[in-house]
């Protein structure tokens, strides 16, 4: 992957200073308050937007304690040692996030330094490994988490787990593209080297060339998007809480091309052979669409507030329904997508808060969060008793390829949360630090 | 003559003059001035600038309390929905009381400033701690009581009128009347507001960081007050007061959302009958209230919501000088709250019946010391909250030099959303319990030409079972699942130098709060040990300004920290720095004043955030023209 960003310059204390971040060529002056090790440093940027250099971008960086205020980028210290190639640089007095790639030595007024300005990689400068922002080369092998973050709090975003390296990143999304993802990161799908992001509270899609993440473009204009469903290489389907319509478009072009009319709000979706199959919450429907025409063409009330819809690999259709959150005991339905006649029906107790069905890679398993995650074979006749895993849980997902289990924990919804990966027999393997509620996973082709 | 010195009024009384027409006799009018004892000894209590408080009356009270006060606010546009912490607590620890009535809303549990108008409001006192615990419950972190106009003390009429215009499409008027005719008193206020809050910011969300000009922020508000009084007789008043505040306001997106229509519109109505007689050694007053709220939400995705509340609060207050320099004070509370939401609740509305007593003691056995003692219990909907109480101390040794001293427990109730919220209220909810300790000193000279004051607190509070709503699956239920530790220093300095004709005067305040939570909801909580939300470790505050005759100068500058704006602290909004400055002059021809003054806000043009991505205003203007008849 093409580095993201890396220039070695040299500098002294109040000599011209350049570098690049990003695309941008940032131009300032070294004001030099001490040149010695152990000092405070400041760089003074002439002519950037502090907006580039926002908290919350550097942060999104993994640079915690990297601040801008009037246009000074003060490198502030932590009582590290700041390793720049296995070689301690300074001591005390600097920012662990100082670190260097490539290489190049600088002298000049005797004072050795070495400043680079690197988006990921802080090695043995980040003392927390597991979650911390890192290099990544592609996007295109991996599991993406979904931040939602708060509503209203702007604080969406997207981490990435690399297959190759085994590393979680954060932050992805804005590290690449210089913007914020937006306002509750719903939920993403992939198809080939795209992915596309919903982002429910900015009423938009972002989509993302997986090979670096750069920005392929946007579908604006939406209500309150959730979901989305691939039909074809040419057709895709959005689904949304306030519009009462599932909108059409064109994963290629990214043109909208219709809506569907529906009542109500519609969370999942899934496509089979007969048809996508819609979980109409807001009007207790399962709802059937023609992905020939776009067009409804049946319906069927499973119970109140369907949510959930996986096909297992029989290829029936489950539905998963909140009950109304407390005015009937939710359940589990297995219905024919051809004749969408319900073909089992399974009662929750009124006291418990199923969500996030999924299936394993075979399809011939399902999984949920309810205080835990439960697990069930498609042909069984009863809901388990025991949790699969006892964990927190916001929500579960399988990976299609190696049949991993990632469970997203949101701790208390206001900090960062984790995830944790379990083998397919429940043993757990390893935990992340990622960001502001993580939700759904989206898994590379 | 030492009964008059050591008198229980907490009041100055001025004896009205009476005329004997025909074979009535004329009684020189008499003041009498009774030295003021704390409401709550050995506490922190402030009280709004004169001239600050006319200034930023028409901007709002969030701008009032922010600009005076130790009390950090966030709003989330100008005008718009704006909360508060006082000392580190939630925007719910705090009481807002009015007439002595509390009038947070029972279903949020706190008091949305923005939706506050200050027609017939004259000032804003802030009592900190467990100072509140001298009227009402519940005001963990502090108590806000907004100071009704005082009525006239002489016949006649007054008239204030005010009216403005400024940046943003803002315009407003208000009208103040007072009256008096022998016994019979009373004022009118009105006030009208809109401002469109059509300001240009900076996108910080796109890549391009375009200049936009916020959309959908429009707000208006109207604002009435009346009130009735007479004096039955030298020791007997009834009064009777009206008030009502509508507030209409457009909702705008974030500079992260899709833009919506949304709107929302507030009005309230708070209605008091009181009655004090004031004896030769005690004074009752008897207060019987009406509250009512009314909240609508209206988006273009047509939902809607309708929360309705309404209370009859009924307050009794007894003072009695005990003699040997001690001071008793008793009361008794008898509230009826019930609440309707067309959204969360069922279709019925839900009541709470509250009942509270409380009795004080006061020891003043000389000038410069004094001891209260105070304890105070509340019964909602049968059961006994916790015991609240209150000690405190305060000792001037020198005219210059003073200490004060409280600890107190105080008590907050779970909201009636906290309770019967569909889905997930919670009826096993237990009180929040505080506990808090403070202790200060206070430097204070003052000759003609020189005033100085500076007082210094120290505060730390334990507040256990705090209510936060958490996950249980997919439904989202308020639980006692945290413990917070705050701790603070507030110091406030304001001094004056008379120079011939030019008065020098310079107020600063500076806080620093430490407002961290201590337990958690779960081992894995990440929030326990960092500092609460958006509530700044450091907030500074300072004015200064010159007056000559009528003429005044007037420069203010404010420092908000860097503000955390998730609970484990791994992401904050930068500190910011707001400077204003105003100017006026008044003429007055006998009983005629007419002046006028032209306020500059965000004098630099910064660009800043209160809460995360919403646009704050630039350099703005405001002109305002004022008559006054006395």
């Amino acid at each position: 992957m093409k580095k993201l960003f890396q220039s070695i310059q040299s500098f002294v204390p109040f000599r011209s200073v350049s570098f690049t971040l990003g695309t941008r060529l940032l131009k300032g002056h070294f004001l030099g308050s001490g040149s010695r090790m152990g000092e405070n440093h400041f760089l003074q940027l002439t002519s950037v937007q502090q907006a580039e250099l926002s908290p919350l971008f550097l942060k999104e960086r993994g640079w915690p304690r990297l601040g801008v205020a009037g246009g000074e980028l003060k490198l502030s210290s932590v009582n590290s040692f700041c390793h720049i190639l296995g070689t301690p640089l300074l001591k005390g007095g600097m920012s662990s996030f100082l670190l260097f790639k490539g290489g190049a030595e600088v002298r000049g007024g005797g004072f050795l330094f070495i400043l680079v300005m690197a988006l990921f990689g802080f090695s043995s400068c980040n003392t927390d490994d597991k979650g911390g922002a890192t290099n990544v080369d592609s996007f295109t092998n991996g599991v993406f988490v979904v931040h939602e973050g708060n509503f209203q709090g702007g604080n969406a975003g997207l981490s990435f787990f690399n297959k190759y390296n085994n590393e979680m990143s954060n932050g992805v999304f804005t590290a690449v593209n210089s913007i914020p993802l937006g306002d509750v990161g719903q939920s993403m799908v992939t198809l080939g080297d795209v992915g596309y992001v919903v982002v429910n509270n900015s009423g938009k899609v972002e989509v993302v060339n997986l090979e670096d993440l750069s920005s392929k473009g946007t579908i604006t204009g939406l209500s309150s998007p959730r979901y989305i469903c691939i039909v074809s290489n040419s057709t895709a389907y959005v689904s949304d809480l306030f519009s009462g319509a599932i909108t059409v478009f064109n994963p290629q072009t990214l043109a909208t091309s219709g809506t569907i009319t529906v009542t109500g709000q519609i969370e999942e979706m899934v496509k089979t052979s007969s048809g996508v199959i819609a979980a109409g919450t807001g009007a207790n429907q399962v709802y059937k669409i023609n992905t020939t025409n776009n067009t409804l063409i049946d319906s069927v009330n499973v119970g109140i507030g369907p949510s959930n819809v996986v096909r297992d690999a029989n290829g029936k259709v489950w539905v998963m329904t909140n009950g109304g959150f407390g005015t009937e005991a939710p359940k589990l339905v297995r219905i024919d997508p051809a004749t969408l006649n319900v073909e089992l029906s399974l009662d929750f107790a009124s006291t418990d808060f199923p969500s996030s069905l999924k299936t394993n890679a075979a399809g011939t398993s399902l999984y949920w969060a309810n205080g835990g995650v439960f697990k069930m074979d498609i042909s069984a006749s009863s809901l388990p008793i025991t949790a699969f895993l006892s964990t927190a849980v916001y929500k579960v997902n399988a990976d299609p390829e190696t049949d991993m289990v990632y469970v997203s924990d949101a701790g208390d919804f206001n900090s960062n949360g984790k995830v944790y990966r379990y083998e397919s027999d429940g043993t757990p393997v390893d935990t992340f630090n990622v960001g502001v509620i993580p939700g759904e996973f989206a898994f590379t082709e | 003559m030492k009964n008059i010195g050591v008198c229980l009024l907490v009041l100055m009384i001025h004896a009205t003059c009476f005329a004997q027409v025909g074979d009535s006799i004329v009684y020189p009018e008499v003041q009498i001035e009774a030295q003021r004892i704390s409401e709550a000894i050995g506490s922190s209590v402030s009280e709004t600038d004169t001239l600050l408080y006319k200034l930023l009356q028409s901007k709002g009270l969030t701008q009032v309390l922010e600009v005076e006060s130790f009390i950090s606010t966030r709003s989330y546009q100008p005008g718009g929905t704006a909360i508060f912490s006082v000392r580190g607590s939630g925007p719910q620890h705090t009481q807002v009381v009015w007439e002595g009535v509390p009038i947070n809303d029972p279903m949020l549990g706190l008091t949305d400033l923005s939706t506050i108008s200050l027609s017939g409001i004259s000032g804003v006192r802030v009592l900190y701690g467990g100072a509140g615990l001298t009227n009402n419950s519940g005001g963990i972190g502090g108590t806000i009581e907004l100071l009704s106009t005082e009525p006239r003390t002489k016949d006649g009429v007054d008239v204030n009128l005010n009216g403005y215009a400024g940046s943003f499409a803002t315009y407003g008027v208000s009208l103040q009347l007072r009256d008096r005719y022998k016994k019979l008193f009373g004022s009118t206020s009105v006030e009208y507001q809109t401002s469109k809050n059509d300001f240009k910011f900076r996108n910080l969300a796109t890549l391009a960081k375009e200049d936009k000009v916020l959309e959908h922020a429009s707000v208006k508000r109207i604002g009435f007050s009346k009130s009735l009084g007479v004096n039955i007789n030298q020791r007997n008043t009834l009064s009777a007061t009206i008030y009502y505040s509508q507030v209409s306001k457009e909702l705008p997106p974030s500079m992260l959302m899709v833009a919506s229509v949304e709107t929302l519109f507030d009005s309230d109505i708070w209605a008091s009958l009181n009655w004090r007689r004031i004896g030769r050694k005690s004074v009752v007053s008897v207060t019987a209230s009406y509250i009512y709220g009314n909240q609508q939400y209206f988006d273009n995705n047509q939902y809607t919501y309708h929360h309705l509340y309404q209370a009859n609060k009924n307050l009794i207050r007894y003072k009695l000088n005990l003699g040997h320099n001690l001071h008793f004070e008793a009361g008794g509370d008898i509230f009826t709250e019930n609440a309707k939401s067309d959204s969360s609740y069922s279709a019925q509305p839900h009541w709470r019946y509250w009942q509270a007593a409380f009795a004080s003691l006061k020891y003043v056995p000389k000038k410069w010391v004094a001891a209260q003692v105070l304890v105070r219990e509340d019964v909602i909907d049968g059961k006994f909250s916790p015991v609240q109480g209150l000690v405190g101390v305060e000792v001037k040794p020198t005219k210059w030099f003073s200490i004060k001293g409280n600890v107190s427990r105080n008590f907050r109730a779970a909201t009636l959303n906290d309770l019967y919220w569909v889905p997930g209220g919670n009826r096993d909810l237990k009180n929040e319990t505080g506990f808090s300790a403070e202790g200060g000193i206070g430097l204070k000279t003052k000759t003609k030409a020189f005033g100085f004051s500076f007082d210094a607190t120290y505060f730390h509070s334990e507040i256990d079972n705090w209510i936060i709503w958490l996950p249980l699956g997919n439904i989202w239920t308020p639980q006692n699942k945290r413990a917070v530790r705050s701790r603070g220093i507030e110091t406030k300095l304001k001094t004056s130098v008379n120079i011939g004709k030019v008065l020098l005067k310079l107020n600063g305040a500076y806080t620093w709060v430490s407002s961290k939570v201590t337990e958690g909801s779960s081992e894995n909580d990440a929030s326990v040990g960092n500092q609460l939300i958006y509530v700044p470790l450091h907030q500074a505050k300072a004015h200064f300004s010159v007056h000559l005759a009528k003429l005044f100068l007037l420069y203010g500058h404010q420092y908000i920290g860097l503000r955390y704006t998730t609970s484990d602290n791994q992401s904050s909004l930068p500190a910011y720095q707001l400077s204003y400055v105003s100017v006026g002059y008044e003429y007055t021809i006998k009983k005629h004043t007419i002046g006028v003054n032209l306020t500059v806000d965000n004098l630099f043009n910064k660009d800043y955030q209160s809460i995360a991505w919403r646009p704050m205003p630039g350099r703005s203007f405001l002109i305002n023209l004022n008559y006054k008849f006395l």
